[in-house]
């Protein structure tokens, strides 16, 4: 997503990152990868359940296609670790609009399953030109950048 | 669950491990992506 991150400040898209981590462990992460967004905690996951982030069955967690798209991440530089957390809880994505209407709600089958960065971009940009009110000054909560 | 696609996005208040809330009505009048997270490690 850091690649997109001049786009998505030109739309004026706010972006919050939701983990159900203890805060300890989302802070070292947030500042390990230095994260440009704010990473908010959800320990009961209510957000979760709100928001249908499911936990995925072992077949989606661990089955042949999980596997297939983890070694395409780790090809791409991804590492893995050894995992602390819950490794059955699904992520997603969900866009919601200026007037606070869902326009896409896409929660993940298996580890890898999320919608291309340059997908939401497009998502964003077509339901904005529909709109005619595309925002055009920054969003709220974005970190300040920690140079180039 | 059936897709959210149209409906009111669930409110919330949520706190960053800093203590900064942020809430859904903060973004009103702008798009917002919520990135939900797998396990971090």
């Amino acid at each position: 997503m850091r690649r997109h991150e001049h786009e998505i400040d030109e739309l004026g898209l706010g972006v919050l990152v939701v983990t159900f981590e203890r805060p300890e462990v989302a802070a070292d992460y947030a500042r390990e990868i230095e994260l440009r967004w704010p990473l908010v905690v959800d320990p009961d996951r209510a957000l979760y359940h709100a928001y249908g982030m499911s936990r995925g069955s072992f077949w989606q967690i661990f089955g042949p296609r999980a596997l297939l798209n983890l070694a395409r991440l780790v090809r791409q530089g991804y590492r893995t670790e050894r995992a602390t957390g819950d490794t059955r809880q699904l992520g997603g994505n969900v866009l919601v609009d200026p007037a606070g209407r869902v326009v896409l709600h896409h929660v993940g089958e298996g580890p890898a399953d999320r919608p291309p960065v340059e997908a939401l971009l497009r998502e964003i940009r077509s339901h904005a030109s529909n709109r005619e009110t595309a925002p055009q000054h920054p969003a709220p909560g974005r970190h300040a950048s920690k140079g180039p | 669950m059936a897709s959210l696609v149209g409906s009111k996005a669930p409110d919330f208040e949520l706190a960053e491990p800093s203590g900064a809330v942020h809430r859904l009505a903060d973004f009103a009048g702008h798009y917002l992506l919520l990135v939900f997270h797998r396990h971090l490690r």
